[in-house]
């Protein structure tokens, strides 16, 4: 299609949305599939069949709407007045919303426990939070271009074509953006590397791998805005001049994998990709890769020879993946939700995402809170808020009666809060002082239950078994760890074996050839320093001369 | 084409017919069109073969290397590096019980040790019997409804050791030994 | 040239150098155990890391490129403590049995143990492969002296071209197998020993070697090995009068540190029993001569053998034979001799032999079997090039950027200068195979042009048609250097890629292409290292008894 003709097609959905009474939106991410949004669907969908004003009505899928503990989750959008959020809902309570909504009521009060209860939308769970990439998720269907249209769907890709590829990469470099994958490179930077690398073939790879386990980010990102990702995506290759790109997803993603092909099949019929984007001179096209089941596919050069149909092993950098990457052209890759956060910044500019955030980190950043907290979903937050406001207003406070102990941020390469550290503000640089990382967005909490030696060893076990082997450090470091670690939670390791542990772990830190192997110790360098004393509590020597004085 | 292998040459043609008139192959087929038999698509064809067979047999392999022109050393060597990949044919019903770490934190362990312990498996291993695979997995992406499990396919969350004793009872039909 | 400085020590490389190797160029040793020169780096052992200045964490240097005025370190408190540190994992999974390894003194584990004082793991001993394998003659597999360098895997892929084995499975599990772990030889192995030959430790051993001595106990005898006309350069090591084994040296000029199953395992003959050591005359003929007997040892053919012959000794031989020889030609002339005289002889002794001939005998009555396979080539190459042999070193193969290969099964035959050849493959380089026959080069040809039987030369022909009509000729330096090119040129005129696929069965448009990639020296991939000189890449043409040996022409 051409650029003006975009905006026909949104206005056309407006106005086919805006005929409707009410619009009916039920989350078919995977958290709500689970907890049973099959039966809702059913139940809404036979509802408006059997109701006379159910014509008029819209039923439609949409993405993940952050609480997945309280799903299944239905919204119902109406033109005259704010919309309404259920939670828990069943089969039964899908009638009973379509009856209420339908005669235009007010939703019935129920009891506090049942079934479908209207979730207040102006709870510090939705009210903290500022939806940047998240912001179409929960709200539109998935896997209907036309609703991605209508929300101002491509524009920043018309916008950008509009531009130079050079003042595409000074926007994203402007706009302070960070890479989310983990490591925080800065994404204009990187772009620039890859546009001014020598070659005529280079590559994108949207890196959907999320292999951090507690974190799925990514996966409702790809599930609730697919568009929005390939978006990013095709406006990254304009900028650096790819031909081709790649999403690279892992096999455990089903879902995000059957919407990410319907979004790339219809982009590409609607001419916004392939060849002669929009009517212009670039020409793109996407494939998606499945990962078969490898946390350190994540890495990117091991998840470049996943690509090229190799086992999964990293090499060394340099050459960097934009200087030599997929069969040695320049690739650039990045994580899912960076480029989630493209169309924002092009749209609304780089002056405007870099007005949000702390000095260093700037823009949103999505975080799957879990663990045991009250409220469990993925939340988006401004960079720099302090993790209490995210554990205490967001996340509910701590379940069943317990106490905060630690929050547990990159996963197996990341580190744990204590609770004496709850004021910091999330930030890349004031996460790394604490000794953990932002990661790639997994926010676990512990309460007091937790044994911290036992969380370490649980996170080694996890290293241990991904480690792909290559290098000495982590294929036999990790094990060596591991074996330690064991000890001290069998309440057999003495002094010596901590002394061995502490120096294990630098060795495998300053020697491992990626990241995996270098991150590795984290979790057990970080508990040691802020948990030392449960280290020591469980030595065999401690713990024999407390049961002699018990005795 | 042929591989010069000490065993005798063994064609596409060959390893093809060791594989019978397996409809699944068709599927495995395709993906190999689809892919215009390049070796860099050698994890899509696995994958697809995975989950065409259930589990890749050496035949499988055999014929995979010779139809992307891709050593056979390399595919096994591929095939056994990711966690995707099983070599012997799964249970009639799987479990599969995530131990990622918001389900790790929620208490999964204990889901995994009493299903070991009531149908007398290993996780990663099959029922004597064949009926029950015990899997494990690294995070299935729900973690906000953790602990979560997947049964024959279908994502449950919120589990509790109970709840998944009967609802692995229910899927294969049988209460388990201990509990009788 | 860029320069930068390791140890102090001011270092001028080529750009695109590593560290490494620039080190070892200029007598600096990094310690290393997956790094070899023939081999793209891996950075698998983390032993060579070096520090670099203005770069927080040490680096390894055998993937490090060299920058100019990069400032490096091999030597410092922290890499020392580090390489102990790993040399401590390497060795909890290693069994330190120094005393009783066949590999001891050979073993760069044990040597970087030695040189860097460790006796023994501080950790807890844990082997992570335990597997002992002897499924062929010529060498075992012990899997817990595994390092997992992964040279064997290596080589086998990126030099040899074979991919018999592999890595499998992952981290601390991972080890080296053939597909389903079946016995080596129902792989794709070819046994030529390249992995044996690069393994750091006892893991892979010849079967020869074993409990054969010390390491330091045994010669090295180089020589050069005779069973084909690569001339692959071979350090016996022996002990005694005695082969212990055979090894490669990275000196030798056709072969470097490869050879092929022959060379490294065929030279029992050497000490067989058998081999026939000694002259031997029949009996009926010493009987009537009044010859006596020799008391040789003798082996049990020869035993056998003594029911129809005497042993005697070499004087006694030698003399016989020249008494019969004078009286052959004393009775009919010279010519009445004839000498017959073999490539399996060194050049010395042949042109000796033909002295004897010509010289002392007087005929010319001397012929040769290379006479079969080489006449056509030394007069055709004469003609054509000036002389009769070949006219690049094998270590240029490597080099090219294109490689067009016709009557030759390299890998069988000349199964060294195939490793030169997948070498440059590998690297990027092109390979045209035209030949009936799936020949294992197929495997690695961007192209193949299988012809018909006795119809390559078509192929031929409408190439150069192609190469002269498109304009891909180097008309100047064919006017330097021919006479006669413009009859050639009408020679070729009506052999179009059409007609020629008429007559071989091969599609024009493959010819056509053919023609391309060899005429421009077109890479598979990546650039050419000539680049910088001319706009094309090189190519090379190989053709060996398939051609020299055809005798048909329309
Ligand atoms: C062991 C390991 C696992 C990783 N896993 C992921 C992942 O699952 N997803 C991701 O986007 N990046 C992951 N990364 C980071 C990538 O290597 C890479 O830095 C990132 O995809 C770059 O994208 P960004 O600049 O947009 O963050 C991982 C890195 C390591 C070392
Ligand atoms: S940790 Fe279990 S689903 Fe993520
Ligand atoms: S020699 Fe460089 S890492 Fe092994």
């Amino acid at each position: 299609m051409k650029p003006e003709e975009l905006p026909i097609l949104a206005d056309k959905e407006k106005a086919l949305q805006a005929s409707k009474t009410c619009r009916l939106l039920y989350c078919s991410s995977t958290a709500c599939v689970a907890s049973g949004s099959g039966a809702v669907k059913d139940g809404l969908t036979r509802a408006l069949k059997d109701n006379p004003a159910g014509k008029a009505a819209a039923l439609a899928q949409t993405g993940c709407m952050g609480l997945c503990s309280h799903g299944p989750m239905v919204r119902v959008e109406h033109a005259d007045r704010p919309s309404t959020l259920y939670e828990y809902v069943n089969g039964e309570a899908a009638a009973r919303i379509v009856a209420d909504e339908l005669a235009g009521q007010a939703p019935a009060a129920i009891a506090p426990e049942s079934a479908g209860r209207v979730l207040p939308q102006d709870i510090p769970f939705f009210t903290r939070q500022t939806k940047v990439v998240l912001a179409r998720a929960g709200v539109i269907d998935p896997e209907r271009i036309e609703d991605y249209i209508a929300h101002d769907g491509y524009t920043a890709l018309t916008r950008a074509l509009g531009m130079t590829p050079e003042q595409v990469c000074d926007e994203i470099q402007r706009s302070g953006l960070r890479g989310r994958g983990g490591a925080g490179y800065p994404t204009g930077l990187k772009w620039q590397h890859v546009r001014s690398a020598a070659g005529d073939k280079k590559y994108v790879v949207a890196n959907g791998d999320e292999g951090d386990p507690g974190a799925y980010m990514d996966r409702t990102l790809m599930e609730a805005d697919p568009h929005s990702v390939l978006e990013g995506m095709i406006i990254a290759a304009y900028a650096v001049g790819a031909q081709q790109g790649f999403f690279y997803v892992r096999a455990e993603y089903p879902l995000a994998v059957k919407r990410l092909e319907r979004a790339i099949r219809m982009a590409t019929r609607q001419g916004l990709l392939g060849k002669n984007i929009l009517g212009s001179e670039f020409s793109f096209a996407v494939d998606i890769r499945i990962g078969a089941g490898a946390f350190v596919c994540g890495e990117e050069t091991a998840l470049m020879a996943s690509i090229e149909g190799q086992r999964g092993l990293p090499r060394m950098r340099p050459p960097y993946p934009a200087q030599s990457g997929l069969w040695g052209c320049p690739t650039l890759i990045n994580n899912v939700e960076t480029l989630g956060a493209i169309t924002a910044i092009v749209n609304k500019g780089a002056d405007w995402f870099h007005g949000i955030g702390t000095e260093k980190s700037k823009g949103t950043k999505i975080f799957a809170l879990t663990g045991k907290l009250n409220n469990t979903g993925l939340i988006e937050v401004p960079m720099g808020i302090t993790l209490r406001e995210i554990v205490y207003d967001i996340g509910g406070g701590v379940a069943a009666g317990r106490s905060f102990k630690a929050a547990q941020t990159g996963g197996p390469s990341g580190g744990c809060i204590p609770a004496e550290h709850l004021d910091t503000p999330v930030d890349y640089e004031s996460l790394k002082a604490l000794g953990s990382i932002m990661g790639s967005g997994g926010l676990v909490v512990m309460d007091d239950t937790s044994s911290m030696p036992a969380v370490a060893k649980f996170f080694m076990e996890f290293c241990v078994d991904e480690s792909c082997g290559k290098c000495v450090p982590c294929r036999v470091g990790t094990v060596q760890i591991q074996g330690i670690l064991q000890k001290v939670v069998d309440g057999k390791a003495v002094q010596a074996d901590i002394d061995r542990l502490e120096r294990l772990c630098v060795t495998v830190q300053r020697t491992s050839l990626c990241g995996l192997g270098q991150s590795a110790p984290n979790p057990v360098i970080s508990t040691l320093r802020y948990f030392r004393d449960e280290y020591e509590q469980m030595l065999g020597a401690a713990a024999s001369a407390r049961a002699e004085v018990s005795a | 084409m042929l591989i010069h292998s000490r065993a005798g040459a063994v064609s596409a043609q060959q390893a093809k017919a060791a594989l019978a008139a397996d409809p699944r192959l068709k599927l495995v087929e395709r993906a190999i069109k689809k892919f215009d038999a390049r070796g860099d698509a050698l994890l899509e064809v696995l994958s697809t073969a995975q989950e065409a067979f259930g589990y890749l047999s050496q035949d499988l392999m055999r014929y995979i290397s010779l139809a992307l022109h891709v050593p056979l050393a390399r595919v096994y060597g591929v095939a056994t590096f990711y966690h995707l990949f099983t070599f012997k044919p799964a249970g009639e019903h799987t479990c599969i019980v995530c131990l990622g770490t918001a389900c790790y934190v929620k208490g999964a362990a204990d889901i995994v040790s009493t299903l070991e312990g009531a149908y007398r498996v290993k996780a990663g291993q099959t029922t004597a019997d064949g009926k029950l695979s015990l899997l494990v997995a690294r995070c299935l992406g729900s973690c906000g409804l953790a602990p979560v499990a997947v049964m024959d396919g279908g994502v449950v969350g919120k589990e509790t050791p109970g709840d998944a004793i009967g609802r692995v009872a229910t899927l294969i039909g049988a209460i388990p030994e201990a509990q009788r | 040239m860029i320069t930068l400085t390791i140890d102090g020590q001011p270092i001028s490389v080529t750009p695109g150098t590593t560290a490494m190797d620039a080190a070892l160029a200029n007598g600096i040793d990094i310690p290393r155990l997956c790094h070899h020169p023939d081999l793209k780096p891996s950075g698998g052992c983390r032993l060579c890391l070096v520090e670099v200045d203005g770069r927080p964490n040490p680096i390894p240097s055998c993937g490090l490129a060299c920058e100019p005025g990069m400032v490096i370190r091999s030597q410092s408190d922290q890499l020392t403590a580090l390489r102990r540190d790993t040399i401590d994992l390497f060795v909890s999974d290693h069994p330190l049995d120094c005393v009783t390894c066949d590999k001891a003194g050979a073993c760069a584990l044990q040597k970087y143990a030695y040189d860097y004082g460790i006796t023994e793991t501080s950790h807890d001993f844990k082997l992570g492969r335990t597997l002992y394998q002897n499924d062929n003659p010529f060498f075992i597999r012990d899997h817990q002296y595994c390092i997992l360098c992964a040279k064997c895997v290596r080589v086998c892929d990126e030099v040899i071209g074979a991919h018999a084995i592999e890595i499998v499975d992952r981290g601390f599990g991972s080890h080296v197998a053939t597909p389903f772990d079946v016995p080596m030889a129902d792989s794709n192995c070819v046994f030529c020993g390249s992995c044996v030959q690069v393994c750091p430790t006892a893991a892979l051993l010849p079967v020869s070697r074993l409990k054969q001595g010390r390491e330091w106990e045994l010669e090295h005898k180089k020589t050069i090995c005779g069973y084909c006309g690569v001339g692959c350069g071979i350090d016996y090591r022996t002990k005694g009068n005695h082969i212990v084994y055979a090894q490669g040296y990275p000196e030798a000029p056709a072969n470097g540190e490869f050879m092929c199953v022959k060379g490294r395992s065929g030279w029992d003959f050497a000490q067989h029993p058998d081999r026939l050591t000694h002259p031997l005359v029949r009996k009926d003929l010493a009987r009537e001569l009044g010859l006596s007997a020799e008391a040789w040892t003798l082996g049990p053919t020869q035993r056998a053998a003594l029911a129809d012959f005497v042993p005697v000794a070499w004087e006694t031989a030698l003399d016989l034979v020249a008494a019969k020889l004078a009286a052959a030609v004393k009775a009919a002339g010279p010519d009445a001799v004839a000498g017959l005289a073999s490539a399996r002889c060194v050049n010395e002794d042949n042109y000796l032999f033909q002295k004897l001939m010509r010289a002392a005998i007087g005929t010319n009555n001397i012929d040769h079997c290379a006479r079969l396979c080489h006449a056509s080539s030394v007069s055709g190459l004469g003609m054509a090039f000036g002389g009769g042999a070949m006219t690049n070193p094998i270590r240029d193969i490597r080099d090219a950027d294109c490689l067009f290969v016709t009557g030759s099964n390299t890998t069988e035959s000349h199964p060294v200068i195939s490793y030169e050849m997948v070498r440059a493959v590998k690297s990027g380089a092109s390979l045209i195979v035209v030949d009936p026959r799936q020949i294992p080069l197929t495997e690695h040809a961007t192209l193949w042009l299988q012809t018909r039987p006795g119809t390559d030369h078509f192929v031929f022909l409408a190439i150069a048609h192609v190469i002269l009509r498109e304009g891909w000729a180097d008309r100047d330096f064919i006017a330097g250097r021919t006479e006669g090119f413009d009859e050639f040129a009408a020679s070729v005129a009506p052999y179009t890629p059409e007609v020629a696929a008429l007559a071989s069965g091969v599609p024009a448009d493959k010819i056509v292409l053919a023609a391309r990639m060899y005429a421009l020296g077109e890479r598979a991939r990546g650039a050419s290292k000539y680049a910088a000189e001319s706009e094309r890449g090189h190519s090379g043409i190989f053709w060996a008894m398939g051609i020299t040996q055809r005798s048909e022409w329309d």
